[in-house]
C-alpha cells in the first residue's frame, strides 16, 4: 500500500478543484454541519476525502456497509478503582481527567494515523472502526496494528515517566473483529446529532475484548489483544496470533429451525506483528496534506467572514436595487442608512450630503431617528475632514485618539455622545464628495479596516443610486416637462389658430378683442375672462372685455390703482400669478368683497390666472382668467395665457401696423393717381378757360348784331364757368394730398364741423367727448367730414318727427378714436349702404359745399387721413356713422 | 409793344396751338419744342426772351424733363425768363420753384388776358436789359 491509493486528490490541480468544490459545497448550512461532525470522527485526509470526493451525503442518513471492515473496542481496565486511588493521593480530579486526556489523545491519535474512525467516547471506553467510509483491504491488520502500537504507548506514555502516579500500571483490554453488516449514518436532532456505528458485530467486538479480562485468557502469552477468528484469518500472514480457544460469544449466533443459537467462536490473542518488515501506517503527513489541511481549517475558521462579507454583497445588491422602488430621494437614503446601520451593528448612523454651496454638511438621515445633530462646515470634524480630503476615516477609539490629538478634527459630536469607534466614508460622485456615510458605536474598535472597505463599497453603490434616481426624478422631469409641452403646444396651437381665424374673421379691433378672448377660455376650459386696459395717466384699470360678454354700458367702472387687487398688482409689477383658491387667497391685497367685481359681474371665480399684456414695450392691458372651480389652473395654463397675452399684444400691434401700411401704401396710390388725373384734367380742362377767353376777345373785335354778341358771350361763359368748376372739383380731390396729417384736436374739428354745417333750429345736437382723448392723425379738412355727417344727417331727418343727432367719442387706450354720429332719422337701406360712399350715391346731393359728391367727399378725406367710416348696419331707429381716426402718438 | 422770341416747351398739342395763335397774334416770334431734346436744340441755336416750360412734360423720363431745361436754360440762357405752368404740382416743388426766382402758373388758374401780358411784361424786361 502506499499513500497514492489513500489520498487521491494532492496533485495541486485537483487540490485547488477540490478545495473550490468544498467552498462551493459548504454554502449550504447541513453540509457544513455535517463536515464538522466528521471532523470529530476521522483524521483529516478521511475528512477531505469525505468532502472532495462529494461523500458526505453517503453519511447524512443511515446505511449499511456492505462490505467487510474491522471493529477495535478498547476499554480501560479497573479504570474506576484508578481514578479513586489518584483521587485519594492527589486530592481532586484533575490529575484523573489529565491521565484519561493523555490515553484519549494517544488512543484517537493512533486510530487516526490508520485512517480509523474513533467515536463512541463512553467512559474509559473508546471504539474504533477501519474501512469505512471509504473501503480498505487491510482493515484488520491496521486494526491490530493500531491496537499494539497503542498498548505499547501506554506502557512508554503513561507507565512510565512518572505519569501514572497510581500503585497499579494502567492497563487496556482490546477486542478486534471483522465482518460485515455494519451500519454507520448521521443521526440525532437539531445540533444534537452524532456519527454513530450499529451492527451486531460491535456488540460481537464488546465481548471478544471482555473476554480480555478472563484469567485464562490472561494467562496466555501475548499483547492484551484478542482478535475474533474473521478478523485472525484476514492477518494470518502478517501476524503471529495464538489461540486462547472457542468460547460463547453472546450476540455471535447463527440461525436454526429453532430460532437463534450462539455458538463458539475461536479467539486470539495477538503475539507478535511483523508484516515484512515494512509499516503499514499509511499515512503520512506529507506537506501536501498539511497544506490542505490548514487550508481546510483556515476555510472553516474564515466562513463567519466569509458569511459576513456575503451579507454585504447582499446589502449592497439590496441597495443598488433601489433606485427601482419608485421611492423618493429621502425615503431611498433614509433606507440605505438602515441597511448600513444594521449591516455594520453601529450604534448610531449618519448620512450627511453636502449642501449646494459646498460649505456644509447637512444631515439628512439619521439613526436614531429624532438625534440633533447640527450641519457642519466642511473641513470641520471628522465627517468635515473626510469631505473635504474624499478620504474615508476609521477611528478605532476616539478617546485615545482625541486624548492624543487637538487640531480641528477633534469632534465634539463623538465628545457628546460618548462615542469611541467611528468609520466615516464619503460618497463620491463624478470625483466630487455629495455626501457622507457616518457610523458611530459607544465601544472601541467596533469597526475595522475591512468594514472600512465594505462601506466604500456601499458609499460607491449609493452614489451610483444617488446618480441614477437624480436621472429617474430628471427623466420624469422631462417627462412631465414634455406632457405640458405636448399640453401647451395643443392649448396653444387651438388658440393661435383661434387667434388667426378671428383676425381673418375680424376688422374691427374691438371685436378681435372679444373673439380672441372667447377663444381663450374656450381653450383654457375657463368660464370667465377680463381684459383690463391700464390707464398710466390715470392710474386706473378700465374693464374692456369681459367673458361672458358684457355691454359697454353695464361693464365695472374703473378700477383705480390705490384699491390695490390682483389684476393692479400684475399690471405694476409686469409678474404672472396663479390663484388656486380665491376665497382664501389674501395676496396683493385681494379681498373677496361681496360688492365690487363679483357683484359688478355676477360672477363668483375660484381659480385666477392673470398676466400682462405688453404692447410696444409697456404693460398696456391686464388678461385674467376665471373660473369658479378652485385648482382649476397649474402652470401650463398659465403657459399657454402668457403666450397668448403676447400673441394678443402681438397681434393688435401687427393688426394695426398691417392696417396702417396698407392704408399708407393706399394713401400712395390714391395720392398718384390724384395727381395724375388732375393733371390730365387739367391739362385738358384747363385750356377751356383761356381759350373762351382767347375767343371773347377774338369775338369783341368782331362787328356782330348785340342780340348774336350777347348769345355767343352768355354760352362762353357758361362754358367757362363749368371748366372752372370741374377744376374747383378736382382741386378737392388733390388737395387732401396737398399737406401732411397733423396731431388735430378732433373735438375741435367736430365743433368747426357742426358749425359750418348750419344745422337747422329744429335739429338738436349733443355730444359726448371726455377731455382725455388723445390728439388724432388728420387734415385741416377733418372738419368738413364732420359738416358732411352732420349735413347729411339733418337732411336724412327732415321728415322725422324727433330730431337729434348726438355725437360720442370713443378711445380703446391703443391706436384707434372712434366718433359715433347717431341721427334719429329713418336710417339707411341695405341698398343705400352699398353705394353710400359713392360719388353718386350719398342719400342728398343738396347743400353748400358737398358739391354733388355727398358721403364720398367725408369718406375719401378720412381714407386720406388713414381713418375709416362705416354705417353700423346693426343700429336700429336711425342711423349711425362709425368714424375711426388714428392716435397721433401712433407717429412716435 | 416789343415783339419777343418766345420758347414753348409744350408736349400736348391744344396747348402748342394755342399758346402759337395767342403770342403770334401779338407779334411775337414762337418756338415750339415738344420734347426736352428739341428744347435743348433750340436753347444751344437761339437765345429767348421767354420760355414758357410744361413741367410736367412727359412721363417717360419720370416727369423731369421740364425740370431739366429749367435747369439747362438757367444755365446757358440766364437772359431768358423762364415761366412754369403744370397741369399739377405738388405744393413743395411750388415753393422750390419760386425760391429759383422762377414763375408758376398752374393751369387750372390760367387767364388768357393775364396770361399774355404777364408775357408780354417779361419780353420787355428781357429787351430792356439787353
Amino acid at each position: 500500500m502506499n499513500s497514492s491509493e489513500n489520498l487521491l486528490f494532492l496533485d495541486t490541480a485537483e487540490y485547488k478543484r477540490k478545495i473550490d468544490g468544498f467552498i462551493e459545497m459548504l454554502n449550504e448550512d447541513g453540509r457544513r454541519r455535517l463536515a464538522n461532525n466528521i471532523r470529530r470522527y476521522f483524521p483529516p485526509s478521511v475528512t477531505l476525502r469525505l468532502i472532495a470526493d462529494r461523500l458526505l451525503d453517503d453519511l447524512a442518513s443511515e446505511r449499511e456497509i456492505a462490505y467487510p471492515t474491522t471493529i477495535m473496542i478498547i476499554d480501560v481496565r479497573d479504570f474506576v478503582k484508578t481514578i479513586r486511588s489518584i483521587e485519594q493521593r492527589h486530592s481532586g480530579m484533575e490529575r484523573g481527567r489529565d491521565l484519561l486526556q493523555r490515553f484519549f489523545d494517544l488512543a484517537v491519535n493512533t486510530i487516526f494515523s490508520y485512517e480509523g474512525m474513533a467515536g463512541e467516547f463512553a467512559g474509559d471506553r473508546i471504539m474504533a472502526v477501519f474501512g469505512i467510509p471509504a473501503k480498505q483491504n487491510d482493515h484488520a491488520l491496521r486494526a491490530v496494528q493500531a491496537a499494539i502500537e497503542i498498548e505499547e504507548g501506554i506502557q512508554k506514555r503513561i507507565n512510565t515517566r512518572g505519569m501514572n502516579l497510581n500503585a497499579n500500571p494502567f492497563n487496556v483490554g482490546i477486542g478486534i473483529h471483522s465482518d460485515t453488516g455494519l451500519y454507520l449514518g448521521d443521526v440525532g436532532s437539531g445540533w444534537r446529532r452524532e456519527l454513530i456505528v450499529i451492527g451486531s458485530m460491535v456488540n460481537v467486538t464488546s465481548r471478544i475484548e471482555e473476554l480480555t479480562k478472563h484469567p485464562d485468557v490472561r494467562a496466555v502469552a501475548g499483547h492484551n489483544i484478542l482478535v475474533s477468528s474473521s478478523a485472525a484469518a484476514l492477518i494470518a500472514h502478517n501476524a503471529t496470533l495464538a489461540s486462547v480457544g472457542a468460547h460463547v460469544i453472546r450476540g455471535y449466533h447463527t440461525t436454526t429451525m429453532d430460532g437463534s443459537e450462539d455458538i463458539q467462536m475461536d479467539i486470539h490473542k495477538v503475539v507478535h506483528v511483523d508484516n515484512n518488515g515494512q509499516s503499514i501506517r499509511p499515512v503520512q503527513q506529507t506537506d501536501e496534506l498539511k497544506a490542505l489541511v490548514s487550508a481546510l481549517a483556515e476555510y472553516i475558521e474564515s466562513f463567519s467572514e466569509r458569511k459576513r462579507a456575503q451579507k454585504y454583497r447582499s446589502a449592497i445588491e439590496n441597495i443598488s436595487m433601489l433606485w427601482m422602488s419608485g421611492s423618493d430621494l429621502a425615503n431611498i437614503l433614509e433606507e440605505v442608512i438602515t441597511i448600513v446601520c444594521s449591516l455594520f451593528a453601529a450604534e448610531n448612523a449618519t448620512l450627511w450630503m453636502v449642501n449646494p454651496e459646498r460649505t456644509h454638511l447637512v444631515p439628512q438621515v439619521i439613526i436614531p431617528p429624532g438625534t440633533a445633530v447640527l450641519p457642519k462646515p466642511i473641513g470641520e470634524g471628522y465627517v468635515g475632514a473626510v469631505a473635504s480630503s474624499g478620504q474615508p476615516l476609521l477611528v478605532l477609539d476616539a478617546k485615545q485618539q482625541q486624548d492624543a490629538t487637538s487640531h480641528s478634527q477633534k469632534d465634539e459630536a463623538l465628545a457628546r455622545y460618548t462615542v469611541r469607534s467611528m468609520l466615516a466614508v464619503p460618497i463620491m460622485l463624478r470625483g466630487n464628495t455629495v455626501g457622507i456615510i457616518q457610523l458611530l458605536h459607544n465601544q472601541p474598535e467596533k469597526f475595522t479596516l475591512s468594514d472600512e472597505e465594505t462601506l466604500m463599497s456601499i458609499a460607491a453603490e449609493t452614489a451610483l443610486v444617488l446618480e441614477k434616481v437624480q436621472l429617474e426624478q430628471e427623466k420624469h422631469e422631462i417627462q412631465k416637462v414634455s406632457e405640458q409641452l405636448e399640453k401647451f403646444k395643443h392649448l396653444s396651437s387651438s388658440m393661435l389658430e383661434h387667434v388667426r381665424l378671428s383676425l381673418v374673421a375680424q376688422s374691427n379691433p374691438e371685436e378681435l378683442l372679444h373673439a380672441i378672448m372667447d377663444g381663450m377660455v374656450a381653450v383654457l376650459s375657463a368660464q370667465y375672462a377680463t381684459l383690463y386696459l391700464v390707464d398710466w395717466v390715470q392710474q386706473e384699470l378700465e374693464f374692456r372685455v369681459v367673458i361672458p360678454r358684457m355691454s359697454a354700458e353695464n361693464l365695472p367702472p374703473r378700477h383705480p390703482f390705490s384699491k390695490g387687487g390682483i389684476a393692479v398688482h400684475v399690471a405694476q409689477s409686469g409678474e404672472s400669478v396663479v390663484i388656486s383658491d380665491l376665497d382664501t387667497y389674501e395676496g396683493h391685497g385681494h379681498v373677496r368683497r361681496a360688492e365690487g367685481y363679483d357683484k359688478a359681474t355676477k360672477f363668483h371665480p375660484r381659480s385666477m390666472m392673470c398676466v400682462p399684456v405688453e404692447a410696444r414695450g409697456m404693460i398696456s392691458a391686464v388678461l385674467q382668467v376665471m373660473d369658479p372651480e378652485p385648482d382649476k389652473f397649474h402652470e401650463v395654463d398659465l403657459d399657454v395665457l402668457k403666450l397668448l397675452a403676447a400673441t394678443a399684444g402681438i397681434t393688435l400691434e401687427n393688426v394695426l401696423e398691417y392696417r396702417r401700411r396698407t392704408r399708407a401704401e393706399q394713401i400712395a396710390s390714391m395720392s398718384l393717381m390724384a395727381g395724375n388725373m388732375v393733371h390730365h384734367f387739367n391739362n385738358e380742362v384747363g385750356l377751356i378757360p383761356p381759350t373762351v377767353e382767347f375767343l371773347s376777345d377774338i369775338i369783341g373785335d368782331w362787328e356782330i348784331p348785340d342780340d348774336q354778341r350777347n348769345f355767343l358771350g352768355k354760352n362762353l361763359h357758361k362754358i367757362t364757368t363749368s371748366a372752372r368748376n370741374a377744376l374747383n372739383y378736382v382741386k378737392i380731390i388733390r388737395e387732401p394730398f396737398e399737406s401732411k396729417p397733423q396731431p388735430t384736436d378732433v373735438r375741435t374739428a367736430i365743433a368747426e364741423g357742426i358749425r359750418r354745417a348750419r344745422v337747422p333750429g329744429d335739429v338738436q345736437i349733443t355730444t359726448d367727448m371726455t377731455d382725455d382723448l388723445p390728439l388724432v392723425l388728420a387734415s385741416p379738412e377733418l372738419n368738413i367730414v364732420f359738416r358732411d355727417l352732420v349735413k347729411n344727417a339733418c337732411e336724412a331727418m327732415q321728415s322725422s318727427p324727433e330730431k337729434h343727432i348726438h355725437i360720442q367719442t370713443l378711445y380703446d387706450g391703443l391706436d384707434m378714436l372712434e366718433v359715433f354720429v347717431t341721427d334719429t332719422g329713418p336710417g339707411i337701406s341695405a341698398d343705400q349702404r352699398q353705394n353710400l360712399f359713392q360719388s353718386y350715391g350719398s342719400v342728398s346731393t343738396k347743400g353748400e359745399a358737398n358739391m354733388g359728391f355727398g358721403l364720398f367727399l367725408a369718406n375719401y378725406y378720412i381714407e386720406v387721413m388713414g381713418g375709416t367710416l362705416s354705417i353700423d348696419g346693426s343700429y336700429q331707429g336711425g342711423a349711425k356713422f362709425r368714424v375711426t381716426l388714428q392716435v397721433a402718438k401712433d407717429l412716435t | 409793344m416789343t415783339s419777343g422770341f418766345i420758347l414753348v416747351v409744350e408736349d400736348n398739342k391744344e396747348w402748342q396751338d394755342s399758346y402759337e395763335q395767342w403770342f403770334t397774334l401779338k407779334k411775337h416770334q414762337v418756338v415750339i419744342a415738344g420734347n426736352k431734346e428739341d428744347a435743348l436744340a433750340s436753347i444751344a441755336q437761339h437765345t429767348f426772351d421767354v420760355a414758357i416750360v410744361d413741367i410736367n412734360l412727359s412721363v417717360a423720363h419720370g416727369n423731369q424733363d421740364g425740370l431739366d431745361i429749367v435747369s439747362h436754360l438757367k444755365a446757358n440762357s440766364p437772359a431768358t425768363r423762364v415761366i412754369v405752368v403744370s397741369g399739377s404740382v405738388t405744393p413743395e416743388l411750388v415753393t422750390e420753384l419760386r425760391q429759383q426766382g422762377l414763375d408758376y402758373i398752374p393751369r387750372s388758374e390760367l387767364k388768357y388776358k393775364e396770361f399774355v401780358t404777364f408775357v408780354q411784361e417779361k419780353v420787355d424786361q428781357a429787351h430792356s436789359q439787353k
